[in-house]
C-alpha cells in the first residue's frame, strides 16, 4: 500500500475527446455605432433637402365695410381764390421750414486779442 | 457793363457796315442779356463775399500759428534775432486779423444788400454800422507801419481791444436785424393769408352748416392766437436787442443768445399757425 511517489504511475491528464461547442460572440457595439452614425447624416440630409411646409396664408375674406360717408364740396373749393390761398399756405410753409435763425455762415469769426508779451 | 462795352467795341472794329446796319437790334439783345444776368450777378455778390472771407479766415489761422511761434520763442530765448522774428509775425498777424474783420463785415454788408425783407431805414442804420467799423478798422490798419517794437505793437493791438465791444455789438445788431427782417416778412405774409382765409370763410358762410361754421370759426380764433404768441416774442426780441448795445463782450453776447432763442421760439409759433392754416384750408371746401 505503501507506494512511494516515484512509484506511483504519473498521471497525465487525459484531454477528453468530445464536441467543442462554439463560442458564443457578445453583440459587436461598432455596427450600433455605425448605423447610428448613417442614421444620423441620412436624418441631417433629409432635413437639408426637404423644402420647408407651406405657411398656410390666411385667405382675404370679404368683409362687409361701411361705405365712407361722402362730405359734401362747397363751391367754393374750386373757385381760384381758394386754390390760389392753398397754394400760398404751402409756399409759407415751406418757407418757414427753411428759414435758420441760427444761421453759422453769419457767425463772427473768433479772433485773438491781446498778444500774450508781458509788458516791458 | 464792362463786358457790354468790350461787346460793343469788338464788332465795330470787326465788322463795321454790318454793326451799322443792326446796331439797334444789338444794343437792345445786350440790355436784355445784361437785365437777365443782373439778378445772378447781385446773387453772385454774397457768396464770393463769403468766399473771401472764408479765405482770409484760413489765412489768419496760418498767420496766427507763425505769431505764437515766434511769440514763445522770443519769450523762450530773447534773443534779438527771436525779438525780430516776433515783431514781423505780429505786424503780420495785425494786419490779417484785421483784413479777416473787414471781409467778415464786406460779407454781412452784401447780405444786407441782397435782404428783400428788410426795411431801407433799417438797412440804412446797419450798412452806416458796418461803415464806421470798416473806417476804425482801416485806420487801425494804417497804424500798422509805424510799429517799430513789441510794445508798439502791443499798443496797436490794445486799440483793437478797446473797441471791440463796439464792433462785436455791431456785428450782433445786423444779424438780428436781418434774421428779424426774414421773420417779419414771413409773419406778413402769414397775416395776411390769415385774413384772406376769414374772408373766403365770411364769403361762403351759406355754404356751412352751422356747425361746421362754429368749427371754422374756433380754428380761426386759434390761429389768431398763434399770431399773437408770435408778437410777444417779437417784443421781447426787440427789448433785448436794446441790451446788444451793452458795455460788456459777455453781456452782449448772452444777450444775442437770447435773443437767438426768442426769434427760435417766434419761428415755432408761425410754423404751428402755417400748420393750423394748411388744416383750415382742407377743411374748408366741406360742407360739413
Amino acid at each position: 500500500m505503501d507506494q512511494t511517489i516515484a512509484e506511483m504511475p504519473h498521471q497525465i491528464p487525459v484531454q477528453q475527446p468530445g464536441i467543442q461547442e462554439p463560442r458564443k460572440k457578445g453583440f459587436d457595439l461598432r455596427y450600433v455605432f455605425l448605423a447610428l452614425i448613417i442614421i444620423g447624416i441620412s436624418g441631417g440630409l433629409f432635413a437639408v433637402t426637404r423644402k420647408p411646409a407651406p405657411i398656410p396664408m390666411p385667405t382675404p375674406t370679404d368683409t362687409p365695410t361701411p361705405s365712407p360717408k361722402t362730405k359734401t364740396v362747397v363751391p367754393l373749393a374750386t373757385q381760384s381764390a381758394y386754390l390760389s390761398l392753398t397754394q400760398s399756405i404751402a409756399s409759407l410753409s415751406s418757407q418757414i421750414q427753411e428759414m435758420q435763425v441760427s444761421d453759422t455762415t453769419l457767425s463772427p469769426p473768433t479772433i485773438e486779442l491781446p498778444l500774450g508779451f508781458p509788458n516791458e | 457793363m464792362f463786358v457790354c462795352l468790350i461787346t460793343v467795341s469788338f464788332l465795330t472794329l470787326l465788322f463795321p457796315a454790318w454793326y451799322d446796319d443792326r446796331m439797334p437790334t444789338l444794343t437792345k439783345y445786350i440790355l436784355i442779356i445784361v437785365v437777365l444776368f443782373l439778378p445772378a450777378v447781385v446773387w453772385a455778390s454774397s457768396t464770393s463775399a463769403y468766399q473771401e472771407y472764408l479765405q482770409e479766415f484760413d489765412k489768419y489761422r496760418t498767420v496766427l500759428n507763425d505769431f505764437k511761434v515766434a511769440r514763445s520763442e522770443y519769450l523762450k530765448f530773447k534773443t534779438l534775432t527771436s525779438q525780430q522774428t516776433a515783431l514781423e509775425k505780429t505786424k503780420q498777424m495785425l494786419a490779417d486779423r484785421s483784413q479777416l474783420l473787414r471781409s467778415y463785415l464786406q460779407f454781412l454788408n452784401e447780405k444786407l444788400n441782397e435782404s428783400k425783407s428788410m426795411d431801407p431805414t433799417d438797412k440804412a442804420l446797419y450798412q452806416t454800422l458796418i461803415k464806421n467799423e470798416v473806417t476804425f478798422l482801416n485806420n487801425h490798419t494804417a497804424l500798422m507801419g509805424s510799429i517799430g517794437s513789441i510794445q508798439d505793437a502791443d499798443g496797436v493791438s490794445k486799440q483793437l481791444s478797446s473797441h471791440y465791444t463796439l464792433l462785436e455789438s455791431s456785428i450782433y445788431q445786423t444779424i438780428v436785424g436781418l434774421k428779424f427782417a426774414e421773420l417779419s416778412s414771413l409773419d406778413t405774409l402769414y397775416y395776411d393769408l390769415f385774413t384772406k382765409s376769414y374772408a373766403l370763410i365770411g364769403e361762403n358762410r351759406s355754404s356751412y352748416t352751422s356747425e361746421k361754421q362754429s368749427i371754422l370759426d374756433r380754428w380761426l380764433l386759434q390761429i389768431q392766437n398763434k399770431r399773437d404768441l408770435y408778437k410777444q416774442k417779437t417784443d421781447e426780441i426787440t427789448k433785448e436787442n436794446a441790451t446788444l448795445k451793452s458795455a460788456s463782450l459777455s453781456e452782449i453776447t448772452a444777450s444775442y443768445q437770447r435773443v437767438l432763442k426768442s426769434m427760435s421760439e417766434a419761428r415755432q409759433y408761425l410754423s404751428e399757425g402755417t400748420s393750423f392754416l394748411q388744416e383750415l384750408g382742407t377743411s374748408m371746401q366741406y360742407g360739413e
